[in-house]
């Protein structure tokens, strides 16, 4: 964000596959369930689509975290898309932690139908987030 | 190929589940132009109210809303809701069909789903919901569940002050900004030939009622597997939680074969999905409920399909007691229900005491399966599904009728849908015979 | 660029939370933006016809619709603009209502969500290049590999349509197991009769032929247009076939694989169809004693085979009414775990079975010792939990269903899955039992698991009906979302074949570089985020788009 004022408000990226995890963010919604404004998604058609850069990217132009979320382990409808993201990810938060940032990514497996666990994740990792951003300012 | 012959063809599919919409689906994909007729508002079904499907328990709704989407875009799938046959009249090889279509009050043109309406009917949460059997409210102005096709509300004409006593202010039409409301809207009879019929109407639980020692319908915490499942959906009653009666259930007890195997219930029959959704609620308990107790009674646990032997093991492995031998009553007891039955394998009769019960209930032709078959004159055998043949498994007794799904007998999900591939089959045999 | 974006109201749903008219305000400024429009319902007839006059008036070259969830009316919108004269895929969805209006309460909070939304989708679809649904020509053909009951109920139908079909089998007969069968339950039909009349019918047809004794050597190609090498006794013959249906069954399970059970030591212990087959050449004495186990290399961990194999109650169950029928006063006895008579008719079978006086004892055999007296079976009554130690003149074992033969031959020349117990795996245990991964190729029957001969017909035929829905037309289109190669980009390293889960993309010897078959190619983009030289995108979806979404999310407003 450019404005420092705005700095408490975390913003987050989201990788949802086109599948799944979107799926349920959009029954989220219909549900008319709440998740804060800071979080939003970009549709991709499989979790296997996200380059490890997009996730850079984001956090580069300023976003404080990103998530990749797809279809559970078994469960890819591209069969096994799935398994390659989580070795991606994975390999992607050690890097991260040589700059203490690995917080900042998290990968999650969402069903089209669970809305409920799509929105108790993202607001998981806003509330975590906050958390990290208010110690920060006091250190 | 054959594309152009098949063009000019036209076959009726009974029932919007997803027997029926496998069958319109294939149909419809070879080029063969189909109506599909569905009773109820919506198509999907009574797989579209399950929560999750074993053995895998990925959710029902997210593989079969897809496909009930692709029914209702298919441009060669005519979608009717409402709308059953009322009379049938063999015309050639074919079929002369007159159908009924009731009103749905509401413009699918315009009618975009917002939901203005449902808020604003004076009948609201004062309807019992049939999708949620019955276990929460709804308005007169509804629409069945969340992801129904088509997405269209609709009024139901018992419950609607308007149209079942001439009074109310229409609150509903104030609302709504599309003016989709129409109260104008009377039943429709449509005449209408097709070369060819599929029947799909599904299956009805066995009414557990009837089996009075269980107490179903008077005690307080007997439930059947059906509700059970609603009890489990997010989008059921209390949107996923485990509430039952404002407690979260501790101690759970399953009974298998409530309605199947059984003389006095009129089903020697095996019910086929009992034993495998039982397992699926178990391991969704075991899954929800820490510390959760769970007693399954059962005579065999019949997990033939791919993957379900496993299931039943992890189920067994996961903390779920089975127990062989079917109870005698349930009664009240002071700190909870009192299940009464015989191990048969130690041999003792225990007293287990439970928070809920649930009844596997069996399965049972659907009531209006005997009109249907009786318009079209096809035989039905002792129980009340439709005869087929072994060897031909679609194929009824009148030629050009073709059955899939459970309406020919019990079937889980991966048999229904290759019957309905097997059916689709055997018409587009037959249609090319012509 | 011109830029059309057009605003939903969606009766309250959007405007409700969501300052419409500051969205418009910020977009007719917005840099190639020619058109900002607001409406109530797009989804209407009005509102429809905003979108296409507009889109047609002004030229657009991009159209967003800032609306509900990108799945609902998607069909409808990409007609519109397409009649507006617009290529459908330069239309962008953004979620204003699943994704903003409906998640939030804060009407100013919500308004800034909806600008970086709709501005993500401004300049993802900057990116966006104009595609049409490719068009393929597909082979009206089939080949049918397998000539068991499945593999002819699937031949019999595709034939029957017109299609060009290859039947292949391996042994030199059609009929698989069902030919061997003399009483087929539950109709008591003579197995081979049943068979006879689908080949016959087969062999009468002109478009049909078929390979006996023939094994497949080799197979590529793509949907629609298969290839195959098959080593007929003949000679060398290829194929072309638009699809494939594999059919190859199953292999009984072989219980000298479980010596403790004694079989194939002693001519007193049979497997089912050696009993229905050769009852009279078994030398019973006037009143046999009879064994008869269920289970026999199925629901047994320690072998490696977990799974039920579905059938071989029934076949249990039918041998017991074989003995009683022969010989009234026999003691038949059956030794099972679980009694799955779950066919139709099935439960009924078992009840009539035990009123003709087979007894039915809970129990697992743990060994049979032949003695001259006869056969000594012992185990473990788990009813009572006692030991159990009986003699009879016969054991009969009700043998499960292995995984066919050649099933990781066949795995590897088609690249299809197995499951863990080595059956084929199915692209989805539900909704499409009978397909594969792999568009076009499907299998039938027991060779992705057990099942009985009803069971087996109906796979036979419902994934030959979806074979016949995908070729009939001559035709197929694919999606437009497939992987493209930078020629110039791709060093021919290979990593995007490797991952590659459809197998859509091929090495090309001659220029060192990979080439997408696009009839193969799923869409889903690893091979995009696979690539170290981004020498491959996803059509649709290229990196520069959703590079580009991110940062207008970020972005200052």
């Amino acid at each position: 964000m450019a404005e420092e004022a705005k700095k408490d408000i975390p913003e987050i990226v989201g990788f949802a596959c086109s599948f799944c995890s979107f799926k349920a963010s959009e029954m989220a919604g219909s549900l008319r369930m709440k998740y804060p404004e800071g979080i939003k998604i970009v549709q991709v058609p499989c979790s296997s689509r996200v380059d490890p850069a997009f996730v850079i990217k984001a956090l580069f132009e300023g976003a404080d975290g990103a998530f990749v979320a797809g279809c559970h382990p078994g469960d890819c409808h591209f069969i096994k898309g799935n398994y390659y993201t989580r070795r991606k990810i994975a390999a992607l938060k050690e890097m991260f932690k040589a700059f203490s940032m690995d917080k900042k990514i998290k990968l999650f497996w969402v069903s089209a139908s669970e809305a409920r666990r799509f929105v108790e994740k993202v607001e998981h990792m806003y509330k975590e987030i906050k958390e990290g951003n208010n110690e920060g300012k006091k250190g | 190929m054959g594309e152009r012959y098949l063009q000019e063809k036209h076959v009726l599919v009974v029932g919007g589940g997803i027997g029926g919409i496998t069958a319109a689906l294939e149909l419809a994909s070879c080029g063969v132009r189909v109506t599909m007729l569905e009773g109820g508002p919506s198509i999907g079904g009574r797989m579209i109210q399950l929560d999750k499907t074993f053995p895998t328990l990925d959710c029902s709704s997210c593989t079969l809303t897809p496909k009930m989407v692709e029914v209702a875009l298919h441009p060669r799938i005519e979608l009717m809701t409402l709308a059953k046959p009322m009379g049938i009249e063999r015309n050639g090889k074919g079929f002369s069909v007159s159908i009924q279509k009731r009103p749905r009050f509401v413009d699918m043109k315009k009618c975009t789903a917002c939901g203005a309406c449902s808020g604003a009917c004076v009948m609201k949460g004062r309807l019992s919901d049939e999708f949620n059997l019955r276990l929460s409210k709804r308005a007169a102005i509804y629409i069945p569940f969340p992801q129904a096709v088509p997405q269209k509300y609709l009024v139901d004409g018992d419950g609607c002050l308007f149209v079942s006593r001439g009074k109310c202010k229409k609150a509903c039409v104030e609302a709504c900004e599309t003016r989709a409301i129409n109260f104008d809207e009377k039943e429709e009879i449509i005449e209408s030939y097709y070369d060819a019929i599929v029947l799909a109407p599904g299956f009805d639980l066995y009414d557990a009622t009837e089996k009075r020692e269980y107490g179903y319908g008077s005690l307080e915490g007997v439930m059947t597997g059906i509700e059970f499942e609603r009890i489990c959906s997010v989008t059921g009653p209390t949107g996923g939680e485990m509430v039952i009666n404002g407690k979260t259930p501790k101690r759970f007890y399953f009974i298998q074969c409530v309605g199947s195997r059984d003389r006095q219930t009129g089903a020697r029959f095996c019910s086929r999905v009992c034993c495998m959704y039982t397992a699926k609620h178990a391991t969704i308990v075991r899954d929800r409920v820490k510390d959760a107790e769970i007693y399954v009674s059962y005579i065999d646990v019949r997990a033939y399909g791919k993957n379900y032997e496993e299931f039943y093991k992890s189920t067994q492995e996961g903390g779920t007691y089975y127990i062989r031998g079917i109870p005698g009553d349930i009664t009240q007891g002071e700190k909870g229900l009192l299940v009464r039955v015989e191990d048969m394998l130690s041999g003792e009769l225990r007293e287990i005491e439970a928070d809920l019960v649930v009844l596997a209930t069996g399965v049972r032709p659907r009531k209006d399966t005997a009109e249907l078959c009786n318009l079209l004159k096809v035989d039905r055998d002792e129980y009340g599904f439709i005869r087929t043949d072994s060897i031909a498994p679609s194929r009824t007794s009148t030629k050009g009728v073709f059955v899939c799904g459970m309406a020919s007998g019990p079937k889980d999900v991966p048999d229904t849908v290759a019957s309905g591939g097997e059916a689709a089959s055997r018409c587009l045999e037959y249609i090319g015979e012509q | 660029m011109k830029i059309g974006i057009f605003l939903c109201h969606c009766g309250h749903n959007i405007k409700h939370t969501v300052d419409v008219a500051r969205v418009k305000e910020y977009f007719q400024k917005f840099l190639n933006v020619a058109v900002a429009e607001d409406y109530p319902f797009l989804c209407s007839e009005p509102g429809q016809e905003l979108i296409r006059s507009r889109t047609e008036a002004e030229g657009l070259d991009r159209v967003i619709i800032a609306a509900c969830a990108p799945t609902l009316h998607q069909d409808m919108f990409k007609d519109l603009v397409k009649k507006g004269g617009l290529n459908p895929f330069l239309l962008r969805r953004v979620s204003v209502r699943e994704h903003c209006s409906w998640v939030g309460d804060d009407i100013g909070k919500n308004t800034d969500k909806a600008i970086r939304l709709i501005k993500a989708g401004v300049y993802g679809s900057s990116h966006y290049i104009p595609l049409e649904e490719k068009q393929v020509d597909v082979t009206q053909s089939a080949m049918v590999i397998g000539g068991g009951v499945s593999g002819l109920s699937a031949a019999l139908f595709l034939s029957n349509q017109g299609m060009h079909v290859y039947l292949v089998e391996k042994e030199a007969e059609l009929g698989g197991h069902v030919r061997k069968l003399r009483n087929v339950w539950p109709s008591g039909k003579d197995g081979s009769e049943l068979i006879d009349e689908m080949v016959e019918t087969l062999r009468d047809r002109e478009n049909v032929e078929i390979f006996t004794s023939t094994r497949m050597v080799s197979f590529g190609g793509s949907f629609g247009n298969y290839e195959a090498t098959l080593e007929t006794p003949a000679g060398e013959s290829t194929v072309k076939a638009g699809g494939v249906i594999v059919a190859i069954g199953f292999a009984p399970f072989d219980p000298i694989s479980k010596p403790e059970l004694g079989y194939g030591k002693d001519k007193r212990i049979v497997t089912t169809l050696e009993l229905e087959n050769g009852l009279d050449e078994l030398g019973l004495p006037a009143n046999p004693r009879v064994a008869v186990l269920h289970c026999v290399g199925s629901r047994d961990e320690q072998i490696g085979k977990p799974y039920c194999s579905r059938v071989c109650c029934i076949n249990a169950l039918r041998a017991g009414q074989t003995v009683k029928e022969k010989f009234e006063h026999s003691y038949v006895e059956s030794f099972y775990m679980d009694v799955r008579a779950h066919p139709k008719g099935g439960e009924e079978f078992y009840e009539d079975t035990q009123e003709k006086g087979v007894l039915f004892t809970r129990g697992n055999v743990g060994e049979i010792i032949p003695t001259p007296a006869g056969v000594l079976v012992r185990g473990e009554d788990t009813l009572f939990g006692e030991l159990l130690e009986r003699e009879f003149d016969l054991a009969v074992l009700s043998i499960g269903m292995s995984p066919p033969k050649d099933n990781q031959y066949i795995a590897s020349l088609l690249k299809i899955t197995l499951d863990k117990d080595k059956f084929f795996l199915e692209a989805h245990p539900k909704l499409r039992p009978y397909d594969t991964a792999l568009k076009g190729i499907f299998i039938a029957g027991t060779c992705s698991g057990p099942k009985d001969m009803e069971e087996s017909i109906n796979h036979g035929r419902a994934s030959a009906v979806k074979l016949f829905g995908l070729l009939n037309l001559g035709y197929a289109f694919v999606e437009p979302f497939v992987a493209m190669v930078d020629p110039k980009r791709c060093s021919g390293c290979r990593a995007c074949e490797q991952a590659c889960v459809a197998k859509a993309i091929k090495f090309d010897d001659g220029e060192r570089i990979v080439r997408v078959e696009e009839a193969a190619c799923m869409g889903c983009g690893l091979c995009n985020s696979t690539c170290p030289s981004s020498a491959i995108g996803l059509k649709g979806h290229a990196d520069s788009s959703i590079n580009d979404e991110v940062g207008a999310i970020l972005e200052a407003i």
